[in-house]
C-alpha cells in the first residue's frame, strides 16, 4: 500500500524521519479508519 | 541494525513516533454546517484511541508557532490581519472561515510541525503525526484559501531548512492540488514537491506541465489523476514517478500532506483510494 511505500522511502533515505499532516478528508465514517491504515503503513 | 541508543532500528522506529494534537483544533469552526468541521478530528482521535497504537504512541500538545516562524512562509501583513480578524470574532475570508479561535488553532497547527522538527533533531522521535485543523496546503503566502489559514507543511519545511535539513521531499496525496505548497517551493530545489490529485478539480492548478522554474525546474512534480482513479493508479504511479524521483533526490526528511479525501467515499472528490491501498 501507498503508506508502506512512503515508509520504506523514509527508512531508505531519511533514517525514518517523517512528518505527517492531516489535510482534507470529509467522510466522517471513513476518516478514522483511513488514518489508522495510514499510521499502520507509516509507523507500524 | 543497532543504533547508538542501543535499540534495534526496527524498535526505535516503532517507539519513536508521536501524535501532535491540541484541543484547540476543535474550537476552530464555522457557524453553520461545514464539511471541514471538528467532528473530522474527533473521528480520527476516536479511532486512534480504540487502536493498539494508543498504547505505544504518545500524544504531545504542541506549542504555537511564533509570528516569526509563520512568517517563514507568509507575509507579516497577512499574519497580523488574520490575527486581528479572529480577535474581532472572525467571519469568511473568501471561501475560508475563521472564528475567534482560528488564529491560535492555525498557529498551533503550524507549531505541531515545528515541534516535530525540533524533536527529530533532538533524537526524541523519528516520526510525528500532526492531527491538526485548520488544514494547510491551499494557504498562500498572503491569503487564506480552501479551508486553510497557514500552510502547516510549507512552514514546517522552511523551518526544517533553517535548521540544517537540505533536501525535503514533500508528498501530497490529498485529492486536491496543494497550490499553496507548490507556490512556496516553485523556484527552489531544496524541496521536491510531489502531488497526487484529481484533475481538473478544485483549485484548478496542478497540471503535469507545472514543473517548477529556475533552480526549482523539475522539483515540482504533479500527478494529475482522472476521476475514479484508485489504488492501482496510485501504486503504479508511485513506482513509475515517485520512487525514481526519490531515488534520484535522496531526501533527508519526508513531509506528507495527507488528505483522506482521496478515499472512494469522500463527498468532496471523486477518487477511489481504499484503506488497503
Ligand atoms: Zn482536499
Amino acid at each position: 500500500m501507498l503508506a508502506e511505500k512512503i515508509k520504506q522511502m523514509a527508512d531508505k533515505y531519511a533514517c525514518g524521519r517523517l512528518i505527517f499532516f492531516l489535510e482534507g478528508g470529509y467522510n466522517l465514517n471513513t476518516i478514522g479508519s483511513s488514518f489508522i491504515f495510514t499510521l499502520t503503513g507509516l509507523a507500524g | 541494525m543497532v543504533t547508538a541508543r542501543g535499540s534495534t532500528k526496527e524498535d526505535s522506529h516503532r517507539v519513536q513516533s508521536a501524535i501532535l494534537y491540541s484541543p484547540f483544533f476543535l474550537k476552530h469552526q464555522a457557524p453553520n454546517y461545514h464539511p471541514e468541521n471538528p467532528q473530522r478530528l474527533e473521528a480520527i482521535l476516536e479511532a486512534f484511541k480504540k487502536s493498539a497504537f494508543s498504547k505505544n504512541i504518545e500524544t504531545i500538545e504542541p506549542k504555537p508557532a511564533s509570528k516569526e516562524q509563520i512568517a517563514l512562509n507568509h507575509s507579516v501583513k497577512y499574519i497580523e490581519e488574520l490575527e486581528s480578524f479572529c480577535k474581532a470574532g472572525g467571519g469568511y475570508l473568501d471561501d475560508t472561515y475563521a472564528n475567534e479561535y482560528s488564529y491560535i488553532s492555525a498557529a498551533l497547527a503550524a507549531g505541531a510541525g515545528i515541534n516535530t522538527v525540533d524533536m527529530i533533531i533532538d533524537n526524541k522521535i523519528s516520526k510525528g503525526f500532526c492531527l491538526v485543523r485548520p488544514p494547510g496546503h491551499h494557504a498562500e503566502h498572503d491569503k487564506a484559501m480552501g479551508f486553510c489559514l497557514f500552510n502547516n507543511a510549507a512552514i514546517t519545511a522552511k523551518y526544517a531548512l533553517s535548521k540544517g535539513f537540505k533536501k525535503i521531499l514533500l508528498l501530497d496525496f490529498d485529492a486536491h492540488h496543494g497550490n499553496g505548497t507548490q507556490n512556496s517551493f516553485y523556484y527552489t530545489d531544496q524541496v521536491l514537491y510531489i502531488s497526487y490529485h484529481q484533475w481538473p478539480h478544485y483549485p484548478g492548478t496542478g497540471s503535469a506541465e507545472e514543473k517548477g522554474e529556475g533552480d526549482g525546474l523539475d522539483y515540482t512534480i504533479n500527478i494529475p489523476l482522472e476521476t475514479g482513479s484508485g489504488n492501482k493508479e496510485f501504486l503504479e504511479l508511485f513506482d513509475k514517478i515517485v520512487q525514481p524521483a526519490a531515488d534520484k533526490y535522496q531526501p533527508d526528511l519526508i513531509i506528507v500532506s495527507g488528505g483522506f479525501d482521496s478515499h472512494k467515499d469522500d463527498p468532496l472528490a471523486q477518487l477511489n483510494l481504499t484503506d488497503d491501498g
